[in-house]
Order: C-alpha cells, then sequence, then structure tokens
C-alpha cells in the first residue's frame, strides 16, 4: 500500500478519534472545578498533565495494536480483518448519529456508562495534583477506547505499511491531531474564555459535532473500502 | 429538614449550597465578594423557603437555587445548573 494511502488513512482516523467527546468534556470538568479551587497557575499545569495523560493512553494503545499486528497478523491486517473493521466503523458512525449523546437540550452527557461518568466526574472533582490529572485523562482516553478501537486497529495498520523512516512521525503526527482540541480549549481558556464559555459552545454546537463525528467514521470505513478492501 | 434524593433522606444544609455557588463563582472569575453577596442572598432566599415544609425533593431545591441565581447572574446560574451535565 502506497505512503499516500496510509497517510490518508491517519489523516481520516486522526478526525474521527479527534471528534470523540469524552477528553474534552474531561478536561472542561477538570478545568471547571480547578479554577474553582486553586490558582490559575496550578489549573494550567493539571490541564496539562490531563492532556499528557490522553496522549500517553493514545500512544500506549497505538503501540499495542501495532505490536497485536506484527505479531499475529504477520505485519499487516488481511482482508477479512480489514473488512471487520469496516462493519466496527459503520457501526461506530451509527452508535454517533443516534446514541452518543443523551437527550437534553442543555446537556453534552455522553452515552457512556453511568460508573464511569461518576467516577470521572468525581475524581475531576477531587483532582489536587498532577498525577491525579495525568491518570484521569489516561481514565477518560481508556474509558472511550470501546468506540475507538476500531480506529487504533486502522491506524496501526496504517502505520505499519509505511515506510519504516515515517512510522514514529506518523504516530507523534497522529497522537498531535487527536490532541489538537484539546490544546485549543486551553489556549482559549488561558486567553480569558471560562469553561462555561466552552460548555455553552458545546451545547449550541451539538448537532454539528454529532454529524462530524458520525460521518468521519462513516469516511474512514468508506476509505478503507476503496483503498485497501478493493 | 430533610432532603431527598434518589430515595435517600438527608438534613439540609444551607452551608453546601453556598459552598457550591462560590466554588462556581470563583471558577467564573466573579470577584469574591459580589460571589459571597449572591450565596447569601441565596441561602436566604432557599431558608425561607424551606422553613415551612418537613421533606422537599433536592430537584425541588435546586429548582429554588436556580430561580435565584438566575435572577443575580444568569452565567453562574448556567455553570451551577448544568455542573454535572458536562459528560
Amino acid at each position: 500500500m502506497s505512503d499516500i494511502v496510509c497517510i490518508a488513512t491517519l489523516v481520516l482516523a486522526a478526525i474521527a478519534q479527534a471528534s470523540l467527546q469524552l477528553g474534552i468534556g474531561g478536561l472542561i470538568l477538570l478545568y471547571h472545578n480547578s479554577l474553582g479551587k486553586h490558582r490559575r497557575r496550578k489549573t494550567r499545569f493539571l490541564a496539562r498533565n490531563y492532556i499528557l495523560g490522553t496522549c500517553a493512553i493514545s500512544f500506549l494503545a497505538i503501540c499495542a495494536f501495532c505490536y497485536l499486528i506484527s505479531n499475529f497478523f504477520n505485519g499487516a491486517l488481511r482482508t477479512e480483518w480489514l473488512v471487520i473493521c469496516v462493519g466496527a466503523l459503520v457501526a461506530c458512525a451509527a452508535i454517533m448519529w443516534l446514541f452518543y449523546y443523551r437527550g437534553g437540550k442543555q446537556s453534552t452527557e455522553l452515552w457512556l456508562p453511568k460508573s464511569i461518568t461518576n467516577f470521572i466526574r468525581r475524581k475531576a472533582r477531587k483532582t489536587d495534583d498532577g498525577i491525579e490529572a495525568f491518570s484521569l485523562g489516561l481514565l477518560s482516553g481508556f474509558a472511550e477506547l470501546p468506540i475507538s478501537v476500531a480506529i487504533c486497529f486502522v491506524v496501526a495498520n496504517s502505520v505499519l505499511n509505511l515506510s519504516a523512516q515515517w512510522q514514529v512521525l506518523a504516530v507523534a503526527a497522529y497522537i498531535f491531531a487527536t490532541t489538537l482540541p484539546m490544546l485549543v480549549l486551553r489556549i482559549k481558556i488561558t486567553t480569558g474564555q471560562s469553561a462555561v464559555d466552552a460548555q455553552k459552545w458545546r451545547v449550541r454546537n451539538k448537532a454539528f459535532a454529532r454529524i462530524i463525528s458520525g460521518s468521519s467514521f462513516m469516511l474512514l470505513a468508506i476509505f478503507i473500502v476503496a483503498f485497501w478492501v478493493i | 429538614m430533610a432532603l431527598r434524593k434518589h430515595k435517600i433522606s438527608y438534613e439540609y444544609n444551607v452551608d453546601d449550597i453556598k459552598s457550591n455557588i462560590l466554588q462556581q463563582a470563583k471558577s467564573l472569575k466573579i470577584p469574591s465578594g459580589w460571589a459571597k453577596q449572591i450565596a447569601d442572598r441565596v441561602a436566604e432566599k432557599t431558608d425561607k423557603w424551606i422553613a415551612d415544609k418537613a421533606i422537599v425533593t433536592e430537584d425541588d431545591l435546586q429548582k429554588v437555587v436556580i430561580k435565584e441565581l438566575d435572577k443575580l447572574n444568569s452565567d453562574l446560574a448556567y455553570a451551577y445548573r448544568n455542573r454535572d451535565k458536562i459528560i
């Protein structure tokens, strides 16, 4: 498979992954609770650790899937496995369009197990040091793995199909792209907006986010069928 | 005075409401003096509302708090109303 197709797959996968909302929701929650308790400098430190945590879990997930593919699938996914990934991505697209957000006009609650969201809320409220913020980032990335597992498979497969000198760079660029919404939020809050402004923006654009998420998953599935399967 | 949430009853404590409001206000960068005034006025209202009731639901109490906050500071009311609806 040519490098261009692999890079295009990574770009589409990064858009789909970046459109997931738990990471950004967790960061808003952390900001909101921390600004009510700590100095701004400490809040910035906690937010940085949270983002590092989400980066770490993304990196670990991709490395784990790369290891899995190179050891158990002979370095590249066969067509039948790619078809399974496509099926999972189409299912994720449907989930995004229909179920991902809970009802309620004023909320951006997600359709995740209540115990997990409660745990993240509780942890965000009590986070006081860097390690806790880092582990909160890890946790929020981990909680979204059931939805992003198909993306991780596709990303790992694309990375392994790239030329060796591009592989590490591709993983770094992918992780940077998936973290971009959180970095933008961090800059916005640092430059004077409040977490409430960010949340209001999320509520106003909930339908748009839902369409973008579902469509990006569907687009990735179609792209894989067109360039990898056929 | 008892509050009821998910069939669990507990004592009404005006300080909890005040500290919640103050925490939300701080994260919105509302000056502390103004935030304290808001919290005191809301606490006064809730105390008055709850005085003649033996038992109330937490939802009803929150509605009273949010209604009062809406009059005083809409951003604070929004933050208080949606504090558990972010994820």
